[in-house]
């Protein structure tokens, strides 16, 4: 299938019909435009040095068009300005036709939304640059891989994880009770990687296919997958639970490495995924399950020319929600990843939790958090506290620090200089 | 069957007053059912206006489009928030059932998921309203099973005397689950309205005053157009008006199902 043609398909109508829906919703009285706006700045300081970690600056306008009660049409972009250590991260993952516009190295202009959806009852089909968010676990991303994420800053992001869009196509409909869910993603991105020098970028070697960072790194090239990502999930409620099943078949989001005659290359290698999940509220608490199995997950092999190979890869988690009443929330989850087969760059097994306590204070205005991810297996972790202050339906202030441990070749010890301090204010219209 | 409904109601009552009749003096419960057992149309659906004001007179306003199914065992009620932007595309999904436990759902744009929310959430405040999760869902009315009622003295209210009904959660697990132990309420009998309810927290002291201004028909079924909370503790006040109210009969399912939260506002003619 030749993927890039299909993109450009989809990118073409879905921007044509924005245009063709402004032109003709302008010419029609019923059309509803709903322009909005989101401004942000975020500080670092890092605790470790003198120098200022991060200073970051993101603008996104949306405007929402919907002409009748079927179709909607909508836009969002993002602009991006970032001034210190902590970059925009590459663009080089990217496919071309995703790629944000460069300002020279610090600033970006992205778009993050560009749909076309009809709806009817429990039916809609979306066109467009879209994500796809699946799974039912916060962050721990077990089924939820379908979509490419930002990992520019590691996992230190207020949303957890930072979804890239995709140009694509989605349908989503109920059969005999059953959510029926189909989506093809016409677009071969993959995770956005740190640009090397920044602060979060990577130093364990399972991430730097088994090269320690004292080793040369290879020249790198990036060679995106031209298939695309398939992927169809189905959902039930029985009773007080939720089920699903879904498989996804595409190029990963993760690469792996290989080399070419010069230098190395970023690889996205297709992937089958099969996954269900299942959630169930038992009064104060929700339980929620997620396994998955990648029948053949890329990976790289301890080799000095490195060599990759396939293996079985198993995931799941659980979690649970508590309500600890007044205003006070419990979130914890297990985590395990395991791959088959010796000689692997990474350990067979990584078993992460992730602990977070939050309590909102003053009609929720203010909300104080604090979260701990950490690696089960390689003992390393961060520590996350956060407060967050709602001054009014425009404005609000965050601080917090991000606070990391652990041996340097470790999932979040690798992290371990990039003890920091931040202050966010979020502005809205 | 349709003419068979309000005997079948009437053997229900009498049977479950019965039932009660050692816990509570009759009357209380009557009036306590009288609440309970108000008419309620089989759909409805309006535009919430929540203006948020703080003991400092800082002001926050919400508006929300929501949309109330009672039909058969369970009622459902959707609420999907329109303005301002940093809350609009956040929608609210509940199922009260009769017979089992709740069911809550609530779909946050950032997080781009539907989530399952606890059913046990009842007492825990609803985005930062003066209301509680349970507020939003018993719709001024006091689920018989939660509390055990008395008669107050009849008081005075808007030139008139109106009973008084008196509820204590029937056990500390309960009080702390609606996070109130006792109340008391002004009941208007003929909309079958608590018109000024006051309520008591867990460990007794004075909580919360809902005052409902404006009782209006939306179909066959009085409605509670105009309220207001306010917390007693805090100074903290939530006035809710609705506009737009209609009878809608024949609601779609889809606009009450989890999944289609994410789809955003539904167009309800």
């Amino acid at each position: 299938m030749e993927c890039r043609m299909l993109t450009r398909l989809v990118k073409g109508s879905a921007c044509l019909s924005l245009a063709l829906a402004a032109a003709c919703g302008a010419a029609s009285q019923t059309l509803k435009l709903k322009p909005s706006l989101e401004a942000s700045y975020k500080f670092a300081q890092g605790l470790d040095s003198s120098v200022a970690d991060q200073s970051y600056i993101q603008v996104k306008p949306k405007i929402t068009a919907r002409w009748n009660r079927h179709w909607k049409a909508a836009l969002a972009v993002r602009a991006e300005g970032a001034f210190d250590e902590t970059g925009l991260g590459s663009v080089d993952t990217f496919d071309n036709h995703s790629k944000p516009l460069e300002f020279g190295r610090d600033g970006r202009l992205e778009i993050e939304e560009a749909t076309l959806s009809w709806r009817k009852r429990s039916t809609r089909i979306t066109l467009g640059k879209q994500t796809f968010a699946w799974g039912v676990l916060d962050g721990l991303q077990v089924t939820d891989r379908f979509d490419a994420v930002r990992r520019r800053e590691a996992v230190f992001t207020d949303q957890r994880p930072e979804r890239l869009s995709k140009w694509g196509a989605r349908a989503e409909f109920d059969l005999a009770g059953t959510r029926l869910d189909i989506a093809a993603a016409l677009d071969g991105s993959g995770d956005q990687l740190v640009t090397p020098g920044d602060s979060f970028s990577v130093r364990a070697p399972r991430f730097r296919a088994g090269l320690s960072i004292a080793a040369q790194t290879p020249d790198l090239s990036t060679d995106l997958s031209n298939n695309p990502t398939l992927g169809a999930r189905a959902a039930r409620r029985f009773g007080d639970s939720d089920a699903s099943i879904l498989v996804i078949h595409g190029p990963d989001t993760e690469p792996v490495f290989r080399t070419r005659p010069a230098g190395a290359s970023l690889n996205y290698d297709t992937r089958t995924l099969l996954g269900a999940t299942w959630q169930r509220s038992a009064g104060s608490r929700v339980w929620r399950v997620e396994t998955a199995l990648v029948f053949d997950q890329p990976v790289n092999l301890q080799s000095a020319t490195l060599e990759t190979d396939t293996r079985q890869r198993w995931l799941g988690g659980v979690g649970l929600d508590w309500d600890l009443r007044d205003g006070a929330f419990l979130n914890a989850q297990l985590g395990v990843d395991h791959i088959e087969g010796d000689n692997l760059v990474r350990p067979n097994t990584d078993v992460i939790s992730t602990i977070k306590l939050q309590k909102s204070f003053s009609n929720q205005t203010w909300l104080a958090s604090a979260e701990v991810i950490s690696s089960l297996s390689d003992g390393d972790g961060t520590l996350r506290p956060a407060l967050s202050w709602q001054v009014d339906d425009r404005h609000r202030l965050q601080i917090g620090a991000d606070l990391i441990w652990g041996d340097r070749e470790g999932l979040f010890g690798q992290f371990k200089d990039n003890n920091r301090v931040w202050v966010k204010t979020t502005w809205t219209l | 069957m349709r003419s068979l409904k309000p005997l079948c109601l009437s053997l229900v009552l009498s049977m479950t007053s019965l039932a009660h009749a050692e816990d509570a003096p009759m009357d209380a419960y009557a009036l306590a059912s009288l609440v309970a057992d108000r008419a309620a149309n089989e759909g409805r659906v309006g535009t919430m206006h929540f203006q948020l004001t703080s003991s400092s007179n800082r002001v926050r306003e919400r508006e929300a489009l929501m949309l109330h199914s009672d039909i058969g065992v369970t009622e459902r009620i959707a609420i999907y928030f329109t303005e301002p932007t940093v809350i609009e595309e956040t929608a609210f999904l509940s199922f009260n059932h009769s017979a089992r436990e709740d069911e809550n759902w609530l779909y946050l744009p950032a997080t781009e998921r539907v989530r399952r929310l606890p059913a046990g959430d009842r007492g825990d405040y609803f985005l930062g309203t003066d209301l509680t999760y349970g507020d939003i869902k018993d719709n001024f009315k006091f689920a018989l099973d939660d509390w055990q009622f008395e008669l107050g003295e009849p008081a005075p209210f808007n030139g008139q005397v109106v009973p008084v009904l008196k509820g204590t959660a029937r056990t500390p697990d309960i009080g702390i689950e609606m996070g109130y132990a006792s109340f008391s309420a002004k009941i208007d009998e003929t909309s079958g309205f608590p018109i000024w309810i006051e309520y008591t927290d867990t460990d007794g002291e004075p909580l919360k005053r809902i005052e409902i201004l404006t009782i209006e028909p939306v179909g066959d079924a009085p409605t509670a157009i105009h309220f207001t909370a306010e917390n007693l503790q805090t100074g903290h006040h939530t006035e809710v008006r609705f506009s737009d109210m209609r009878y809608v009969p024949d609601l779609d399912d889809s606009v009450f199902d989890p999944e289609v939260l994410a789809y955003g506002v539904p167009d309800v003619d």
